[in-house]
């Protein structure tokens, strides 16, 4: 059995699928405010100001998948559960591109890499036998295709003549 | 410190306020995640856990958190910690800290709490440097890694964390590593629930002094997927590791070291137990 096979006789019912992707939209939420807290830390604006915006847009899609699973009782999914379905955690990809000069256009790129996982995600259950799970799979993702369109439109706010990375005049392993 | 229920308690209502201070991309961000959801996902109230550490970045993590904290002195969170055990014996008592604050001035700290074996579990964000004070060498760096203090490399053989806690009488040993930070809340989440002192060593990337252990998300793999309670093998299983692979290498009940100090003793009666 192949890892998309599995992903499909994991997820077996709506609950459990909208219990997956509303514990990994609250992770990238997570992941981003420990970036919008960190830049802010390092006095890095422009970057935090669009992890921000980020912030903002994924929990309105959090409210959305509450507000239509009000009805629901979704199981409660352990942390690593992740792993067993192939998915990465978000942290591997925000964090270790992260920096404190990056532009902001680093922060847009590495935020819609990491919005990007989920509709990976959700397209391996196309598939699926079950027809509900797929129908719910196929609204997410158009919804989700909306956010990172949203997103990709941030790209003209940021100036054009913004600067590569600022050189860094103080680097941590100056020669001698 | 607010007082939701153990059962709404979220992982990001185990977070403090304070926002960490650590460079974007540092490790240490994941282990912070990995323990509230281990935490969350054992339910356990935030004002049961008494977080204690030494110095260093790593160090920095209790305030952190939203449960009760203490920032010891360089190398003596252990020290801290079992003391916090003994009188406290109720708390989930974690301790954590980097390499250079538990293998080296706190080196003896560590034998002798992997000995008593206390019910603590132990982190160490292990960098192979000592960030804080901006790249030394540690007791874990690579021999011939240049720095500024060491420009040709220490020339001295790395300590090997794992080994050291196995022979000083550790219950429960493992290697998590913070780019798969789901298995690292796994392995915290085993280790709070073990009796007895656990010990988790983290590789804990150190972008900014170490840029090279990106490299380590390639080189790190599940070695120790079986845990063991037979010391003979988990040495086996050490000392043919690199240093990369991650798991629970071993497991095993012992007597668990419980203070019964009877605390109602009167003054002038403990006095006559110290009487010539």
């Amino acid at each position: 059995m192949n890892a998309k096979d599995d992903i499909k006789s994991r997820i077996d019912s709506v609950e459990y699928l909208y219990a997956i992707v509303h514990a990994m939209k609250c992770e990238s939420e997570d992941r981003l405010q420990d970036l919008a807290d960190c830049l802010e830390n390092h006095h890095n604006k422009e970057a935090e100001d669009i992890f921000r915006q980020a912030i903002n847009l994924i929990q309105k899609s959090i409210d959305g998948i509450e507000y239509k699973t009000s009805d629901l009782s979704l199981p409660s999914i352990p942390p690593w559960e992740y792993q067993s379905l192939g998915l990465t955690d978000p942290d591997c990809h925000c964090m270790e591109n992260a920096h404190y000069l990056m532009s902001a256009k680093e922060a847009l790129n590495l935020t819609i890499v990491n919005e990007e996982r989920i509709s990976y995600f959700l397209e391996q259950l196309k598939r699926h036998t079950d027809s509900s799970i797929i129908e719910v799979a196929e609204n997410i993702v158009k919804e989700e295709k909306q956010l990172l369109a949203e997103m990709a439109t941030w790209h003209k706010d940021i100036e054009e003549s913004e600067p590569k990375r600022t050189e860094d005049f103080d680097p941590p392993n100056m020669p001698e | 410190m607010s007082t939701e229920s153990p059962t709404d308690l979220k992982p990001k209502n185990y977070k403090s306020d304070i926002k960490p201070v650590w460079c974007p991309g540092c490790g240490h961000f994941a282990v912070l995640s990995a323990l509230t959801k281990s935490l969350a996902y054992l339910k356990i109230p935030k004002h049961d856990v008494g977080f204690v550490s030494g110095i260093g970045c790593s160090s920095r993590i209790p305030a952190y958190f939203d449960t009760y904290g203490f920032h010891g002195v360089h190398g003596r969170g252990l020290a801290v910690a079992s003391g916090l055990k003994a009188a406290r014996p109720d708390l989930t008592v974690i301790a954590a800290g980097g390499d250079g604050d538990g293998f080296s001035i706190g080196g003896n700290h560590f034998l002798h709490a992997c000995r008593r074996n206390m019910d603590i579990l132990y982190i160490v964000m292990d960098n192979q440097v000592y960030g804080m004070t901006k790249g030394q060498a540690s007791p874990t760096s690579d021999p011939q890694w240049p720095n500024k203090l060491t420009p040709h490399g220490s020339g001295i053989r790395p300590f090997n964390p794992l080994a050291i806690a196995l022979s000083s009488g550790a219950s429960f040993i493992a290697r998590a590593f913070s780019g798969d930070p789901s298995g690292m809340s796994k392995i915290f989440v085993e280790a709070i629930e073990h009796e007895g002192f656990a010990f988790v060593q983290v590789l804990s990337p150190c972008k900014t002094f170490c840029p090279e252990q990106s490299e380590w998300k390639h080189q790190v793999k599940e070695v120790f997927s079986e845990t063991t309670n037979d010391s003979v093998l988990a040495a086996q299983r050490i000392h043919s590791d690199n240093g990369m692979g991650k798991g629970i290498v071993y497991q095993s009940n012992k007597p668990v070291y419980r203070c019964t100090y009877d605390a109602s003793i009167q003054r002038k009666d403990l006095i006559k137990e110290f009487t010539l």
